[in-house]
């Protein structure tokens, strides 16, 4: 065992029990108790938007490369996608990464399959835009197509300004959200509503309230105690010169 | 199978990877490094899969004569003359070069200035004093936007020292809540890949 | 078109708040920098032939930041006679450390495989360092120019990463964390992060926890840096205007806030006023 890495061990075992515990929990209750995310809410409320107005509405995923937050997004593209099937709103989907873009292809037709609109799924509408030529790409899109509605999600740097406040001067409401806290004071000065940090994590569920994803939501609440308890009993008995707290964490 | 095999390949590596990041065993910490360098190997792959759906993407747009095509020729100009000037002298000579100094890095350059002046924009919407909250932004936004620059100083030895307080203590406790919501969200989104309940990326939904 | 219009005036008196000071510089003080004196100290007392990595993540749409501190601190190892090995995990890094490589050579009269190697990009980012955190001479077979690195007489000195005396990154991402997790915490190899502005409130905890030994932060992190190594180049020159126009946001939030009350006392309610946000 490599010193220092028991407590995150640990945590990493009861977080994956946790889950399967309470998925299976929920498999047999059907019990969810979530809060209200407004911008999930206003996911329905912006595909509604655009198709009142007959204008598309573009999902801009953000990433240097694909990890959690990249598939928490896809996840909501899932949705979103679905959505736009299912009410014929145009929706053009812009991956970053090369990789990204065969899943968006595929997320993009299975919901239109889904919806029984396979030949309505048009797979120019998943653009690859990487790196730099995003930003323009991006913009660019926003003014051709005059989209009405723009979605902004995953691990976003310095574009979340760009892409926001373009998408509001060209007149479209927008949702952003991303775990990457120096971009959520853009997000919040430009979007119309803005999913923070773990509420992204949390979208899957929210939008399926399948097991699994229900699981995965209380192992991250549980986790989240978890912290704030050490995080109380820690300091009080650092305060009093007692650090056995930092040395269990060290193990 | 489509679905198993990738799923199967997301579980043995990330156990893998896993086991290396925890335990000493040399042979699992060679698998792991070995899993690590395969991963970059798949990116580059990744980078060159992309280059081949844009040269379809465009290739398709100008056969089909589509909308806008003529960006399309130009993007194939500048993909294809690039890439064969890179293949055939080197991305190190100076030919290759003078195209990335002088046309590439002032057009990268100039995106990222847009972003102060759409910065300008919407700071003049988003700190309006619709409720104290909103007021208490505003306050602090003031502070650190003078305190992280001379002009600050130049007004008040205490605006930086308040400025760092504001970014150091509070900023700093906003933060780490944030970034350990996030983690945990990131960890568990992870044992889900790695068990394979997550595979929406593959257009699987969990049934 | 009313806001765009307003939108366009915002713009071009930007454009003009932020050139003239640029123009006849104003020279205001810089203010301290602890963070950035620590990371300046740390690298003015390694020995000479000390052996740093320099992870240039640099480009072209944050070379405003973070290239006037890579040049700067590239220039202090060059001054204390350190050797130096540039790495990068974006594809124009390698282009910035050509830059450094002529410098070098021109100034310096460093010469390349003895006192200085550029090594090829790696995609991957996070592994890719990672890899070259665990086992550098397995990661980096070739330099950037395809050239076996046996070949160089710097490289046999580099059996592993704790060989090397500083690892410094210039990042506008996750890089300062990167080096927190893989190279300090695995193997206590000294980091020293590069930093846009924007992301010093997350890699300043590193700095105060210790995982990182330096953090220079911004456009105002590299001014500072300059001033220590006495040139000040491109950061000291463009402060000037950071300062100006910071103090022009100020001013855009107060007037923003008057027309917003004249417009509630107006009852007027544009498309912001639905905005759920703020």
């Amino acid at each position: 065992m490599v010193q220092g890495r028991l407590a995150s061990l640990t945590l990493l075992l009861v977080l994956t029990g946790v889950l399967w515990f309470s998925a299976e929990a929920f498999k047999k209750t059907g019990v969810l108790r979530i809060r209200r995310i407004p911008g999930l809410d206003a996911i329905d409320e912006l595909v509604g938007r655009v198709t009142e107005m007959g204008r598309p509405m573009a999902f801009v995923l953000g990433g240097t490369a694909l990890e959690a937050q990249g598939f928490a997004s896809m996840r909501i593209l899932d949705y979103v996608a679905s959505q736009s099937a299912k009410y014929d709103a145009r929706l053009f989907v812009v991956a970053p990464l090369p990789e990204m873009e065969p899943m968006c292809q595929e997320i993009m037709r299975a919901a239109y399959l889904r919806e029984g609109k396979v030949e309505e799924y048009n797979p120019s509408d998943v653009l690859y835009m990487p790196g730099d030529g995003s930003k323009a790409g991006v913009l660019g899109l926003y003014q051709r197509e005059k989209v009405a509605g723009a979605m902004l999600f995953g691990n976003y740097y310095y574009e979340s300004m760009l892409f926001a406040e373009a998408a509001n001067l060209a007149g479209a409401s927008q949702i952003g959200g991303t775990a990457n806290y120096h971009q959520l004071p853009f997000f919040v000065a430009s979007c119309d509503y803005t999913l923070i940090s773990e509420e992204i994590f949390a979208a899957g569920t929210y939008l399926s309230k399948e097991p699994t994803e229900v699981g995965g939501l209380t192992a991250g609440e549980v986790g989240k105690a978890l912290a704030v308890v050490l995080m109380i009993i820690g300091s009080l008995l650092a305060t009093f010169g007692n650090d056995s707290i930092s040395t269990l964490l060290t193990k | 199978m489509k679905r198993q095999g990738p799923v199967l390949v997301a579980f043995v590596t990330g156990v893998i990877v896993l086991a290396g990041y925890f335990f000493n065993s040399q042979t699992v910490v060679d698998m792991s490094t070995q899993i690590v360098r395969w991963q970059n190997i798949v990116a580059a792959f990744a980078l060159a899969l992309g280059g081949v759906n844009m040269f379809r993407l465009h290739g398709k747009n100008i056969i089909g004569r589509k909308k806008n095509w003529v960006y399309s020729c130009i993007f194939m100009v500048a993909f294809v003359s690039y890439f064969v000037l890179g293949v055939a002298k080197s991305t190190t000579s100076a030919e290759y070069q003078y195209i990335w100094q002088n046309l590439y890095q002032p057009a990268a350059s100039t995106m990222y200035s847009f972003t102060l002046f759409y910065m300008t924009s919407a700071c003049w919407r988003a700190f309006r004093i619709r409720n104290w909250q909103a007021a208490v932004l505003m306050v602090t936004g003031a502070v650190v936007l003078l305190g992280q620059v001379g002009i600050g100083a130049a007004i008040s030895e205490a605006i930086p020292a308040v400025s760092a307080w504001i970014i150091d203590t509070p900023n700093a406790a906003a933060i780490r809540a944030i970034t350990i919501g996030g983690s945990l969200g990131m960890v568990v989104m992870s044992i889900r890949v790695i068990l394979g309940l997550e595979r929406t990326y593959m257009a699987g939904r969990q049934d | 078109m009313q806001q765009l219009k307003q939108t366009h005036i915002i713009w071009i008196v930007l454009t003009v708040a932020v050139l003239l000071p640029l123009i006849f510089p104003l020279k205001l003080p810089l203010g301290p920098s602890p963070e950035g004196e620590a990371a300046y100290s740390f690298i003015d007392n390694l020995p000479q032939g000390s052996i740093s990595i320099m992870v240039l993540e640099t480009a072209p749409s944050n070379e405003g930041e973070l290239w006037p501190m890579a040049l700067a601190v590239a220039r202090h190892h060059m001054e204390k006679q350190h050797r130096i090995i540039m790495a990068t995990f974006v594809p124009d890094g390698t282009m910035y450390a050509e830059k450094i490589r002529a410098l070098a050579e021109s100034d310096y009269g460093y010469v390349y495989g003895k006192d200085l190697v550029i090594l090829p990009y790696r995609a991957g980012g996070e592994t890719a360092l990672a890899s070259m955190a665990d086992n550098i001479r397995a990661a980096y077979q070739q330099d950037h120019y395809g050239t076996p690195l046996t070949d160089y007489p710097l490289w046999a000195d580099v059996k592993s990463i704790k060989d090397i005396s500083v690892i410094s990154c210039y990042t506008a991402g996750d890089d300062h964390l990167w080096l927190a997790r893989h190279v300090w915490a695995k193997y206590q190899v000294p980091c020293i992060s590069g930093n846009i502005a924007l992301s010093t409130p997350e890699a300043i905890v590193y700095f105060k926890n210790g995982q990182l030994v330096g953090l220079i932060s911004g456009v105002k992190g590299a001014a500072f840096y300059e001033q220590k190594i006495n040139m000040p180049g491109l950061a000291t020159q463009s402060m000037d205007a950071q300062s100006i126009g910071h103090l022009y946001l100020l001013l855009l939030m107060i007037g923003g806030n008057i027309v917003y009350w004249k417009q509630k006392k107006d009852g007027k309610n544009g498309k912001q006023g639905a905005k759920k946000n703020v």
